[in-house]
């Protein structure tokens, strides 16, 4: 019975979905069927999309994974660095990024790097912090011990330390992965020329012609990809931790 | 995503507007009752709207029995279908955007237009060799992307593969920073704003490629309002008044619009002359030329077959 209930629920809002496009226009609320009707004729250019916004925001998640990874490998190193910089991080999450897309353009030019950069931006804040608690969540008698033995400090980091914070950082992962797909997307409303397609590219395109079936289906598209992108995430971390640390839900 | 930029448009529309009537003709009228109109603009306060701007602080919708507050709009702005959801009485837009937004439910009549040419255009830098639209044969464009306008030269001109539609976001800022860039411009703003800027920038006007609708053309809901002619006849007095004297809608627009500098206002109101009056005079509407847009439109496929620009617009006495 409780399988049934998410299906009932998305039934329901459906219907409530078709009986409100009878009120409005099409071009305020289209109907269930005209996204799907207009998804199902440009499928091959919104899957297109949806792949390119997928390398994109996958691209700004690894730069985000690099950087936010070092960061809190150097604030562990160094207490003067963090005090020093993480302020500053905490200013990268503040960055209203829909005001710097555009400065973006002026650096980097048209096309992919921006969203990249924009996904970057946004998911870099959420895996500093994953690392920076996660590499200082060990036991002193842990770190005792293995100082006992002579291990370095990076013998300890590598050994100790990165499988210790592995839950930490997926689980900010999980909140950064959702981010960089909206990140790519904004970059895409200011940076993207259309070729190749991208999904931030679509909804403007459709919005301004009225074709706001297009625009719902390339939505759906954009939230298809980041579900499918958390189930990565997640699928990865049942692989690599479950088995060590028990479900870290 | 229509929806979104509509709340946005009047979450910021609060204080926009500060009619200062002429204390001195305050008639009988005042007792009737009077029509409140939001009218939605379709881009930034500029000096193309400047008839509107004078129409409330000069009183002239005020004497005509109407309590007008203008809600400026911006790259996209819903200016139609606010109109359709009745969140806003009046709303400004183009005959394409008009002709295509009816096909597609929006309830809304097109009754005066400010601009008899199209003020919109190409905005190049003066030294790119580029002359006409015709010289341009690759390269990016920053323009309001999937716009009738941009299917239009797109499709003229051949440039599917060849030249990029990228999106403009209402700054001249990248076009000052690289030579390189065409950009879509109003000849009441960019051209100004970017020789303001210290650029030495070339102007191709729309209506020489092909692609001429009426410009800021005021639109009314469909049925129309029984104030419709009123409110037409009080927007035509305002813009008569606006074009003998520019100063006080100017100075407001730039108070509301920092592109919009003083010392560019000059430039600008000498710029749109020839465009708001064009052959026909202000405010004149042709079957001819709505019928040729209408046309126009269905060979984009951004209408179907057969269509055509009937109930679209209407000439009020």
């Amino acid at each position: 019975m409780s399988r049934l209930l998410p299906l009932a629920a998305a039934a329901l809002l459906l219907l409530a979905w078709w009986g409100l496009s009878l009120k409005y226009p099409p071009v305020l609320l289209p109907s269930p069927l005209e996204v799907l009707t207009e998804g199902w004729s440009g499928r091959a250019k919104l899957l297109e999309a949806t792949w390119n916004t997928a390398l994109s925001s996958a691209g700004g998640l690894l730069i985000a994974g690099a950087f936010g990874m070092s960061g809190g490998i150097l604030f562990l190193r160094s207490r003067w660095l963090e005090a020093a910089l993480y302020p500053y991080a905490l200013l990268v999450q503040t960055v209203p990024i829909v005001a710097i897309a555009p400065l973006l353009v002026v650096w980097l030019g048209y096309g992919a790097p921006v969203a990249v950069t924009t996904a970057a931006i946004v998911a870099f804040f959420p895996i500093l912090t994953a690392a920076n608690v996660g590499l200082r969540g060990v036991s002193e008698e842990q770190v005792e011990l293995l100082t006992l033995y002579g291990a370095s400090w990076w013998q300890q980091l590598i050994k100790l330390r990165l499988p210790a914070s592995l839950p930490y950082l997926f689980s900010g992962l999980r909140t950064a992965v959702g981010l960089s797909v909206i990140g790519a997307i904004i970059g895409e409303f200011v940076g993207s020329n259309g070729a190749p397609p991208t999904l931030g590219y679509l909804v403007l395109q459709s919005s301004r012609s009225a074709q706001t079936g297009t625009t719902f289906a390339a939505i759906f598209f954009a939230t298809a990809l980041a579900l499918a992108a958390f189930g990565a995430v997640r699928l990865a971390e049942s692989r690599l931790i479950d088995p060590w640390h028990g479900d870290s839900q | 995503m229509t929806l979104l930029p509509a709340l946005l448009a009047l979450a910021c529309s609060g204080g926009t507007s500060d009619p200062t009537p002429d204390p001195a003709i305050l008639t009988e009228e005042d007792a009737v009752e009077r029509v409140e109109v939001k009218l939605a603009l379709n881009w930034f306060p500029e000096p193309e709207f400047g008839g509107f701007y004078e129409g409330v602080l000069g009183g002239h919708y005020e004497r005509a029995g109407f309590d007008v507050e203008i809600v400026p709009g911006g790259p996209g702005a819903p200016s139609l279908e606010l109109l359709t959801s009745g969140r806003v009485q009046a709303a400004i837009s183009t005959a394409d955007d008009i002709l295509v937004k009816r096909n597609r439910g929006v309830k809304a009549v097109g009754v005066w237009p400010a601009f008899q040419l199209s003020p919109r255009g190409l905005l190049v830098h003066a030294d790119a060799g580029i002359h006409t639209v015709e010289d341009i044969t690759s390269g990016d464009i920053a323009l309001e992307v999937g716009s009738p306008f941009q299917r239009y030269l797109w499709d003229k001109m051949g440039w599917e593969g060849k030249v990029q539609a990228v999106p403009y976001g209402g700054s001249v800022g990248p076009f000052l920073a690289d030579k390189s860039i065409i950009q879509q411009a109003y000849i009441t703003s960019e051209p100004c704003v970017a020789r303001g800027a210290g650029a030495s920038v070339e102007f191709l006007r729309a209506a020489d490629s092909g692609w001429n609708p009426y410009g800021v053309l005021l639109a009314l809901p469909e049925p129309l309002p029984d104030w419709s002619a009123d409110f037409v006849a009080a927007t035509a007095t305002a813009w008569e008044a606006y074009m003998k004297d520019p100063s006080r809608a100017n100075a407001r627009i730039s108070e509301l619009n920092d592109q919009m500098k003083p010392e560019l206002m000059g430039c600008i109101t000498e710029a749109q002359q020839p465009f708001i009056t064009g052959s026909d005079g202000m405010g004149a509407m042709s079957v001819t030329r709505w019928e040729a847009m209408a046309g126009l439109l269905v060979r984009l496929e951004l209408l179907p077959a057969g269509s055509t620009a009937a109930g679209a617009w209407k000439e009020l006495p």
